[in-house]
């Protein structure tokens, strides 16, 4: 993902203006820059927003196009302090 | 269905007598080419790192929480939504109402200062987020890393002498606030914030309304011109422009209350389990923790010369009884002096000496232990869905020559 110098200017990519259309008007860039997940965070955010916080509806040309770069430029990242158990040592 | 706002606080403030007028509009934000340090600077919290300006929202770097009690330009700025327009002290009046309260009653500040007695405390506060930005997956929300908390001095009168004043009835559950924030879509009708704490806690005697912050009138940012201050747990429960305290004969329902927010699984779960929102349980008391204030992550020190080490430590509503620390990795401890707390829910200070003798980089540990002996992780703990209660072990960085 290409670095960003300031947490309010997304990464320079298509479906950038469709997120600065419709996730600006309440809050800053800056909240949707710090967070990262896949398709499924994104979308279930967007629902949660469009119900307990007065978000509209998106269209779905749209809301697919903003998914897909959220998920591929604030795509979800594993690096941590330590790396949670390997998936064949999960119960 | 989530009630509306006006609806919500009509239905259990009858009786209380006296209009409440929200601001219609929401102010212009800052201006888009502003960078993050003139936003801060415009604030006094210079100094702080900025996550957000749009709600504003900013935590301190861990050197400038060095004070034994934090400065109001270090401490850290947490904003659901817009701060209210209108603060004035003359005329701000709180109502105290609820299902459970006997006589609803409305005071101004004046009033309360006249009525009650004045009480001061070193309460510390600490977002239930602080420590997020290291869970993986991510959670959503802002992404804290060790600098939501602080521990300020609060002025107020007492939660319990004002509910005791107006009447409890003996089915009362919650005390429950609504503040004068407004939220980010501009909806007047629609609350940002509206929590609460059970009976027990809000009738503590650390339990504050507040009307100044280290002696001053609290300034706009941390709730001007009146606040709840609850120590020790999360400060989602100390709300800001302060307008109702509502006594409930059940457990709050208000904005933020329910759903997953400020809960984690009531049964633990692996890394990324969704979770429905009834299998979520409510937080309370906030769970052991410390930082290191000095030396400053990054810093070189001189090899053979006694190198000081200090910070606080905290565990919700109870006292820290040990603070250890480590400059190998957690191979080995070595206990830290700690202090009493100014008074109950205030964070205590530790300090210790360390013999860095050999050459290179070393990381400086710190973890306390807590009077029931529950230690701080040295991972990060058990994931939960929105990222709470992070409280592994604080580190920093020294390059010694």
């Amino acid at each position: 993902m290409a670095a960003s110098a300031r947490a309010d200017v997304l990464v320079d990519a298509p479906g950038a203006d469709l997120v600065r259309g419709h996730c600006s008007a309440c809050h800053s860039l800056a909240v949707v820059t710090a967070q990262r997940g896949d398709q499924e965070f994104w979308r279930e955010t967007i629902v949660w927003m469009q119900k307990t916080q007065n978000l509209w509806a998106i269209p779905q040309s749209h809301e697919q196009a903003i998914l897909d770069y959220l998920a591929t430029h604030y795509g979800a990242s594993q690096f941590s302090r330590r790396p949670n158990l390997a998936a064949e040592l999960m119960p | 269905m989530p009630t509306s706002r006006r609806d919500f606080l009509a239905k259990v403030s009858a009786g209380a007598g006296g209009a409440i007028t929200w601001p219609a509009t929401p102010r212009a934000s800052a201006s888009d080419d502003s960078t993050p340090n003139l936003v801060l600077d415009e604030v006094g919290k210079a100094g702080l790192r900025l996550l957000n300006d749009r709600p504003l929202n900013a935590e301190t770097p861990a050197h400038l929480l060095d004070d034994p009690v934090t400065p109001t330009a270090n401490l850290f700025v947490r904003n659901n939504g817009h701060p209210p327009i209108d603060t004035n002290a003359n005329t701000w009046r709180l109502q105290i109402a609820g299902e459970s309260c006997v006589q609803p009653a409305s005071f101004t500040i004046a009033e309360l200062k006249r009525q009650f007695a004045t009480y001061s405390y070193c309460l510390q506060l600490e977002c239930g987020g602080n420590g997020r930005a290291e869970f993986r997956p991510r959670a959503r929300g802002n992404q804290w890393t060790t600098g939501a908390v602080g521990c300020p001095r609060w002025t107020g009168v007492r939660v319990k002498d004002v509910l005791e004043h107006c009447g409890i009835r003996d089915d009362a559950q919650y005390v429950a606030f609504a503040g004068a924030d407004r939220h980010l879509s501009g909806d007047p009708d629609k609350a940002v914030i509206s929590r609460g704490v059970p009976m027990f806690k809000a009738l503590e005697a650390e339990s504050l309304i507040a009307f100044e912050l280290n002696g001053e009138p609290i300034p706009l940012l941390h709730g001007a011109p009146l606040r709840l201050v609850c120590g020790g747990w999360p400060g989602s429960v100390s709300g800001k422009w302060l307008t109702h305290l509502l006594v409930r004969d059940r457990e709050h329902d208000g904005a933020k209350m329910g759903g997953a927010s400020y809960r984690v699984p009531c049964e633990a779960v692996a890394p990324g389990t969704p979770v429905a929102d009834d299998r979520m349980c409510i937080i309370q008391s906030m769970p052991v923790k410390s930082i290191i204030t000095h030396p400053t992550s990054g810093a070189h020190v001189s090899a053979g010369t006694k190198q000081a080490l200090r910070g606080h430590a905290w565990a919700g509503d109870l006292r820290v009884a040990a603070v250890h620390v480590s400059i190998d990795f957690g191979s080995t401890w070595q206990r830290a002096e700690l202090s009493e707390p100014a008074n109950r829910l205030a964070w205590q200070r530790w300090q210790a000496g360390l013999n860095l003798t050999a050459p290179g980089y070393h990381e400086l540990w710190a973890r306390a232990t807590d009077e029931l002996g529950r230690s701080q992780p040295m991972l990060v703990p058990g994931w939960n869905p929105r990222g709470y209660l992070n409280n592994a072990t604080h580190r920093v960085a020294v390059q010694v020559s």
